[in-house]
Parts: C-alpha cells; sequence; structure tokens
C-alpha cells in the first residue's frame, strides 16, 4: 500500500513509545469541563453557614460575645477531610471566628453551637440525643436515620443536587429560633404529628 | 518523506492539538459556594465523592472497609487475621511469614499484593513482597484498612495482582488528646502497651504514637508433618530434640515496636514518619534447633522498616488542585535458615561457597520517591479528570548495620564465569518512573464510563502497561450495576530483574487480566447487598536457570483462567448489626508452559517424580468459604462482637492426595497408612474458626475493657505448598491453631 507523506508520517508518530507515553498523559486534556461544578462535602459545608443566619440562639449560648468562636462540632467519621477548615479560615458566623472540631467523647458535644452528625456506623443516636436534650445546639445530619431521631436539619442529595429537611419538632425542643423563610426553602418533617 | 519533513509534520500536529484545548482552560469566573444564597446552593450540581476518591458505590473494585471500631471488638492477632475474618475471598497460609490470598492468588511470597500504609507501596521490592505490616500483634494506630479485592496496578502500581491492603493510621482529627492501652493473650503469652497523642490546632495537627509488644508464643503448639522420604507422619512431639517452636512468637525475644508520627500544617502540608518491625520463626518450620549452645527456630525471618513523606495538597483555585510528594522508605530483612544443609556447588544445589550457608536472603532497600497527581476539581455530570508521575531511585545492598549483602543467594554464574554474589555484594541501583492518568465521561446516570492507563518501566524491566476502562451505570437511587475489564501487571523482584540483567535479557511482567462484574444496592436504609462476578486469565512467570547452559530467564510457567463469584449482605439497626459474606472460587484452567513440569498454583498439569495431573483446582485454596459478623449493643455500655469462618473445599490438597492415591495406591502400605491418617485427621475438609468478644465501656473514666476468645473451637492453619515432588507429600503440613483468650483495656483522657 502506498501511502502519502502526511498518512506516512502520522502512522510512524502513533506507533512511535514516546507518543503512546504522551498519549496517556494528554488525553484527558481534551476533557475539561466548562461548567462549574462542586463535590457533595464542598456544598453541605457551605450550607452549614447558611443556615446559621436563619437560625437565633437563646441568651445561654452567648452569641454576643464575638471573643468566643463559633464551634461547629463534627461527630463521627469526617467525610468533609479539611474542606471545612479552609472554608472557614476567614468566614465568621455570627459575626465570630469559625472553629472546628472533631469530637469524639460525647462529652464535649456541648460545647458546640452547632453539630454536624457523619454517617459513622458507630454514632449511636440514642446517645448523642441524650447528650443534646434542651441544649441550644443546631443539629445538621446527612444520614436519613438521624432525621427521624430528632436531629433537627437533614441534608441529602437528590438528582445531584443538595436539599435539606427539618425537624420542627427538634428545632423546638432545643430551644432555637428558627426563621420561616428556612422552613419554607425546605421539606419539612414533623415527627411528634407522625406518632399520633 | 525525509527527517526534516518529519519534524516539521510534528510540529504542525502538536500546534493544532495545543490549540484545539486551549479555549478548553479558559473558564468564566463564578460565583464561591460562600457568595451563593440557600436557594443558589441548592442549583449547584454536585459530584457526590471527589474527582479521586470517588463514593463507593462508584469507584469500579470491589472493596471491603475494616474500620477502628471494627477493629476495638473483634479478636485478631494481626491484620492477617482481620482481612480474612471481614474480606469475602480471603484467607492466609503459614510460610516463612503469613501469605495472604485473596481470590484465589496467592502465593510462597506476598509479592501479588500491595501493602499500603496512607497509600503509600510498602512492599518490599527485593524479594518478598509485602513483608511489613502483616504480622504486627499490636492494631490500635489503624484508623481503617481498605482491600480491594482483585487486581488493581492501573491505580496502584505493579503489584496488584490479588488485591491491595491500604492502611490508613489515626491522625489528630480522629484521635484527640491522649489515649493509652495494654492487652495481654494469655494464651499466646502476648503482652503489649501503646500510648498516643493529638492534638489539633488552627493551624497545625499532630499525632503521636508508640507501642512495644511482646509474644512469647503458644508453646507446644500441635504441628502436624510428613516425612517426605518415609511417609511417616504426625504431630511433633515437643520433647524430641530442642523441641518446637512457640506459634507466632517473637524470634529471640525481640519485641514488636512501632512507631508513628504525624503531622498537618496550614491544611496543605502533611508530614509522617513510621517505624515498624517484626521478628518471627518461619511457620512452616516448626522445629528449634540448638546452634552455638542455644535453641533457635531452624528458619526465621524478621523485617523492620522506616518510612517518612512530605505530602503537599495545594488548590490553585477551586478547579484545580495538586497533590504531590517525596518520601523516603528503607527496609531491612533477613531470612536464615539454620539448618540449611551445606551442598557444594558443583552438585547444583543452592548454597553458595561465597557465603555462610544458612543465610538466604540479608539485605536492605531503599527508595526516594517523587511523585505528583493533579485534580481537577471542576468537573461535570460528564468529564471528571486526574493525571499523576512518580519516579523512584532504588538502592539495594547490605542489611541495616551489616557489611555484606545476601540477596542472589541462588548461587548462579553469569556467561563471563562470575558469580552473581560477588557482583552485587556491595549493592545495586535502580529507578523506577510511572505515569498514570485516569478519565470519567458521564453520558448519563445509567452510562458513566472510566477510562484509566498507567505505564511503568523499571531500569531493568520493559514498558508495562495497565488500562482500565469500566463502565459504571446507577439505576435510581440505590442500585448501582459496574462492569470493568482491566489488565493488572506484576514487575519481577528486583532480585529476579537484576540477575536477569546479567543474563541479557529483560523481564516481562506477570500479567492477568479480568473482567468483573459487580452490583451493589442499598435495599433499605438498613440493608446492604454487594455482589461481583469476575473471570480472570493470565500469565503466570517464574524465574529459571539452567547451569548447563549458564542462562537465566524469566519465564512463563503457566496459563491460568479461573472465575470468582462473591455475595455479601449487611443488615443495621441501631443496636445490631450483622454481615453474612460468601465466596466461591473455581479454577476453568491450568497449563504448564512449555518446559515445566511442576509448580505451586494447580496440580491440573503435573508430571514429576512419577506424580501426575490431578483435579481442576487452584493449590493451597479453600474454593468455599463463608464468613459471618455481628454486633449487638447490650444495655450498660455493653458490645457482643461474633465472628466466624468457614473454609471447605480445599480441592487443591484433595488433588494432592489424589496424585499420591494414583502412583501408591494398594501398593504401598506407608502411603495406605498416611492416607487414612490424613482422612482421620479431617485433612483439607471443612475449617471452622470462630471469635467472640465483650467490650465495656466506662464512661466515667472513658475507657473500654474488652476479654475475647481467639479459634474458641480449634482450625487448622496450612502451611502454603508450593507443590508436591517428594516420594511422600510433605507440603501437607498445618499447625492446629489453640483456641485463645485475652483481655484490652483502653483510656482516653
Amino acid at each position: 500500500m502506498v501511502y502519502n507523506d502526511d498518512t506516512y508520517y502520522f502512522l510512524k508518530l502513533i506507533t512511535n513509545r514516546r507518543v503512546k507515553i504522551l498519549f496517556v498523559l494528554l488525553m484527558p486534556l481534551c476533557l475539561f469541563a466548562q461548567a462549574q461544578k462542586f463535590s457533595e462535602y464542598e456544598v453541605k459545608a457551605a450550607f452549614l453557614e447558611k443556615f446559621t443566619r436563619f437560625v437565633e440562639w437563646p441568651a445561654e449560648a452567648h452569641m454576643e460575645d464575638v471573643n468566643k468562636p463559633f464551634v461547629i462540632g463534627i461527630m463521627g467519621e469526617n467525610p468533609f477531610n479539611s474542606i471545612l477548615e479552609k472554608m472557614y479560615a476567614n468566614q465568621k458566623i455570627k459575626n465570630k471566628k469559625v472553629e472546628i472540631r472533631y469530637i469524639s467523647v460525647l462529652e464535649d458535644v456541648k460545647n458546640c453551637n452547632l453539630l454536624f452528625i457523619t454517617q459513622s456506623k458507630n454514632n449511636r443516636v440514642d446517645q448523642i440525643q441524650y447528650y443534646l436534650k434542651n441544649l441550644p445546639i443546631l443539629t445538621v445530619c446527612d444520614d436519613i436515620r438521624y432525621s427521624k431521631k430528632g436531629v433537627q436539619i437533614m441534608l441529602f442529595v437528590e438528582s445531584n443536587h443538595v436539599y435539606f429537611e427539618i425537624d420542627q419538632n427538634a428545632v423546638k425542643l432545643s430551644g432555637l429560633y428558627m426563621n420561616s423563610l428556612l422552613l419554607k426553602m425546605s421539606k419539612t418533617i414533623n415527627t411528634k404529628e407522625e406518632k399520633q | 518523506m525525509n527527517s526534516q519533513n518529519y519534524s516539521l509534520y510534528k510540529i504542525r500536529l502538536l500546534l493544532i492539538f495545543l490549540f484545539s484545548v486551549m479555549p478548553v482552560y479558559l473558564l468564566a469566573q463564578e460565583k464561591t459556594l460562600s457568595e451563593m444564597t440557600i436557594q443558589e446552593l441548592m442549583n449547584v450540581e454536585v459530584v457526590t465523592g471527589s474527582l479521586t476518591s470517588l463514593t463507593t458505590s462508584k469507584i469500579p473494585v470491589s472493596l471491603t472497609t475494616i474500620t477502628s471500631e471494627d477493629i476495638a471488638v473483634t479478636p485478631a492477632r494481626n491484620i492477617a487475621d482481620l482481612i480474612e475474618i471481614y474480606v469475602p475471598g480471603a484467607l492466609w497460609l503459614n510460610h516463612t511469614s503469613p501469605r495472604i490470598g485473596i481470590r484465589g492468588v496467592i502465593m510462597d511470597r506476598n509479592y501479588k499484593l500491595l501493602m499500603l500504609v496512607n497509600g503509600k507501596d510498602m512492599n518490599q521490592k527485593g524479594a518478598q513482597g509485602a513483608t511489613l505490616e502483616i504480622g504486627n500483634w499490636d492494631l490500635n494506630d489503624i484508623e481503617r484498612i481498605e482491600i480491594i479485592r482483585g487486581p488493581g496496578s492501573v491505580t496502584f502500581g505493579p503489584g496488584a495482582i490479588a488485591g491491595i491492603i491500604n492502611i490508613i493510621t489515626k491522625s489528630a482529627i480522629t484521635s484527640k488528646g491522649i489515649s493509652m492501652g495494654v492487652e495481654d493473650n494469655f494464651s499466646y503469652n502476648s503482652k503489649g502497651a501503646y500510648s498516643c497523642l493529638g492534638y489539633t490546632g488552627k493551624k497545625f495537627n499532630l499525632y503521636a504514637y508508640g507501642s512495644l509488644h511482646y509474644t512469647s508464643g503458644y508453646k507446644n503448639a500441635d504441628y502436624f508433618a510428613i516425612d517426605p522420604n518415609t511417609g511417616i507422619a504426625g504431630y511433633l512431639d515437643p520433647s524430641q530434640g530442642a523441641g518446637v517452636m512457640p506459634l507466632l512468637g517473637d524470634n529471640q525475644g525481640k519485641p514488636q515496636i512501632k512507631l508513628h508520627f504525624d503531622a498537618n500544617l496550614l491544611n496543605e502540608w502533611r508530614l509522617w514518619v513510621r517505624y515498624t518491625n517484626s521478628d518471627q520463626p518461619a511457620l512452616f518450620r516448626q522445629k528449634m534447633a540448638l546452634a552455638a549452645g542455644e535453641k533457635v527456630p531452624v528458619w526465621f525471618t524478621g523485617q523492620k522498616g522506616f518510612v517518612t513523606v512530605l505530602e503537599n495538597n495545594h488548590a490553585f483555585n477551586q478547579y484545580i488542585s495538586l497533590k504531590s510528594g517525596v518520601s523516603f522508605n528503607s527496609q531491612s530483612y533477613y531470612d536464615y535458615w539454620v539448618t540449611r544443609p551445606l551442598i557444594p556447588y558443583d552438585s547444583g544445589g543452592f548454597n553458595s561457597p561465597h557465603g555462610p550457608g544458612n543465610i538466604v536472603y540479608d539485605f536492605s532497600e531503599s527508595h526516594i520517591l517523587l511523585s505528583s497527581l493533579m485534580n481537577v476539581k471542576q468537573a461535570n455530570e460528564k468529564y471528571k479528570y486526574a493525571i499523576g508521575a512518580s519516579y523512584s531511585f532504588d538502592s539495594y545492598g547490605p542489611g541495616w548495620g551489616k557489611n555484606k549483602m545476601y540477596m542472589l543467594s541462588n548461587d548462579y554464574k553469569i556467561p563471563d564465569g562470575r558469580y552473581i554474589e560477588d557482583l552485587i555484594a556491595d549493592g545495586f541501583n535502580a529507578n523506577t518512573i510511572s505515569f498514570f492518568s485516569e478519565c470519567n465521561f458521564g453520558f448519563h446516570p445509567l452510562a458513566n464510563v472510566l477510562l484509566s492507563a498507567r505505564m511503568d518501566k523499571n531500569k531493568y524491566s520493559k514498558f508495562f502497561f495497565s488500562p482500565r476502562i469500566g463502565l459504571i451505570s446507577e439505576v435510581g437511587k440505590n442500585n448501582t450495576f459496574k462492569l470493568t475489564w482491566q489488565r493488572s501487571v506484576r514487575m519481577n523482584t528486583a532480585e529476579e530483574l537484576y540477575k536477569e540483567h546479567y543474563f541479557n535479557n529483560m523481564a516481562n511482567p506477570e500479567v492477568l487480566n479480568s473482567f468483573e462484574f459487580m452490583y451493589n444496592s442499598l435495599l433499605t436504609e438498613n440493608f446492604l447487598i454487594n455482589a461481583s462476578v469476575s473471570c480472570n486469565w493470565g500469565k503466570m512467570i517464574g524465574f529459571v536457570y539452567d547451569p548447563a547452559t549458564i542462562k537465566g530467564e524469566t519465564k512463563p510457567i503457566g496459563d491460568l483462567k479461573y472465575f470468582t463469584i462473591e455475595v455479601e449482605v449487611k443488615y443495621k439497626l441501631e443496636k445490631f448489626t450483622i454481615g453474612v459474606n460468601h465466596s466461591y472460587v473455581k479454577q476453568i484452567s491450568w497449563e504448564n508452559a512449555s518446559g515445566i513440569s511442576s509448580q505451586g498454583i494447580s496440580y491440573a498439569d503435573y508430571n514429576i517424580n512419577g506424580l501426575l495431573s490431578k483435579g481442576n483446582n487452584l493449590n493451597n485454596w479453600a474454593n468455599n468459604s463463608t464468613k459471618v459478623f455481628t454486633n449487638i449493643e447490650l444495655p450498660y455500655h455493653l458490645t457482643l462482637h461474633a465472628d466466624g469462618v468457614i473454609f471447605w473445599n480445599w480441592e487443591g490438597y484433595g488433588d494432592a492426595k489424589l496424585m499420591y492415591d494414583a502412583k501408591y495406591s494398594n501398593n504401598d502400605p506407608a502411603w495406605d497408612t498416611l492416607n487414612s491418617q490424613l482422612d482421620a485427621e479431617n485433612f483439607a475438609n471443612t475449617d471452622v474458626k470462630l471469635n467472640v468478644s465483650l467490650s465495656k465501656y466506662i464512661p466515667k473514666i472513658k475507657s473500654t475493657v474488652s476479654a475475647y476468645g481467639i479459634n474458641l473451637l480449634g482450625c487448622k492453619r496450612y502451611s502454603y505448598s508450593s507443590g508436591e515432588k517428594y516420594n511422600y507429600p510433605s507440603r501437607l503440613m498445618w499447625v492446629n491453631e489453640p483456641a485463645a483468650v485475652g483481655i484490652k483495656i483502653n483510656v482516653n483522657f
């Protein structure tokens, strides 16, 4: 078979070992996306601060004391990696610096203003609820099991978007006040009514 | 068609390529997450999991994760035990140290699986593969262990034929404060203590861990052995000679030490340093010997390793991040056969007149690794991308504190008449370069295509290419189907590559191809089911030396085809968890390569010393294994754990019996007696292992006390068989692992 110059050179090129290596390296460069997308836990991390804008803590939480940090506690295996530290390194909540704490001992949850309960299989919900009882702590989770156990806000992913559900009874028991605008944007669960 | 025109052509093509992709980089500036409203956040499309670590349901591998909570309640002596309890289709056998097998792939060296710590390859490349970490009693510094079942060299590098074991250590984030613990296994006389400190600050986190473990071993264990020449078999008499070696004890009283330090700085930098060691008698040589007036195991090994890793994970912007690292890893290994007979070279034996007769191996290896991985954080449903490269400088030399290297102890001459041992006495160097990339096409939730590719090249090897194609299909929210094809390679050991270099050859890798279909489903919020079917085929290799022609080369030893079926279910309530898995592994065919008459993989094609082919099964494997584990939360902060493993259909061992039966049946009383003995011992039949533990958490002092029992029903632990060739089946041996009890206490401050 007789090839023209370009065809000959092309065949010589694609059978060259160095070119094969270059192909492995460059192949994915063709496929850069144009739309803005984030990972699931980046978006969930961002939601935490948004929620606090619609929540008021009672006086005993001392939110007016800007010298004390706003403490976000993470209970269970950490799915955020270092996302929270990076996101809240320079961002304030309620005009307070944000401190991220990883809770390994249940008693430490009392020092949190917002508690995120992760999908760790060993989180004991009954024990967590016992310590949280009547405490002004905003509780958030992304595990459907906990949303029915009195955790106030549940984040969930549907069709590649993050939404949230609110348990109004759990909010009432905590002593927090939640703005109705947040309730309107959520899907609402009322565990007390379901039991009745 | 001259070279100048060719050069111009290449330049033209490159310019066209570059300009065609350039505009893709010009991305519009959009809002950050912090700037968005709640409504805008709900409009953001997310990728569940990150680009370089997909969520479990989406990565195209069969993955088992053992968490620190599992480790805390599971009665396990070492990582090999843990893997055997939880991982479908995994078991371990005795050899110089535990030999772990996954999905039917097991060898007399652990070089068909990769052992990683925090993603860092810890395999000994010189000769043995995974030696560090496996035999250590202390497991308290482990956050979780991720085990990938089946081949995976495209992601983790050459060597991942059977599977990958990745130990993720605890950090300051997961183990804040001070923790201490002690443990005592009364039956093995194994005592250990650990202490760790985790500190988290605004700019940095620190974690420090140290442990010390002494094990005398279980005395007077029941070792069953067969004399290869007479066929006389039975349990070794501890009162004879120098006695039998304590099971899983430290060799010559050398304790196991583990030290680990981990620091994170500015959320971007990570430095971790680790040291581990273990010295144990070879588990398949059961006796003690008198050497220089001292009782020592007839064969013992030891390994110690030090690694330091500095990593940086830098996000240039919200779209692109780069993970870079530099590491230094050094391991020292020795392997001494005290009673190894001195055989003169002329008779073609193994021993070298150039060195002490009882050293099989004594060397160290060091690696400096530079690596880089770029992640594209910006992704949509359609595309994800990662690309990376690494360079390793590898140095092989005398063991730590020694002045001569013993590695190529099979005393070979090279064509110019010199001995290889003399050539490498001071050591040798090599280097390895690797390139890897991955691309995900998310056309539709029903059709995600994953393309992965990796190339590796050692100084003494050819280029190795490991591709993978994966199709992932999500049906509804809770069902995922995955179909993959991949080609995994195993680079020969440095020892074999270097030998081959001096015979003017360059090694081909061992290759395993695998087709796997996986199904993951969350049937309800409490009920999970995983299933997989795989078909595997490949060419197994080995180093063959012919003293007559003074020629050594890596050659195929045979073609293997086999399939696996695994099913796993887990059911979890608030206070109760139960998991069950079953694995079935079956050889489809084994065919010896030309010139090979015996090997350790299968007796399906065999012809040596009157022993002829039998059966069609993998040697050293139980075709069926069923595993169950359960955790029950009781009142008063009590947790009851039980796990059980059933191995049955050790058909490969059964084929060995059939081979000898065919050779001797009805004309050798010694074989008839031995055969009856094996049947009476329930050899290669069904083995059942049962472990139980009861733990109590004491909230006031933040402590956990745990009492446990291991192997409560007693069980056999077989030794790896590299294939029978003697008059009687000397490779069919085992130890009856005793029931053992122990206690663990840990305190958190």
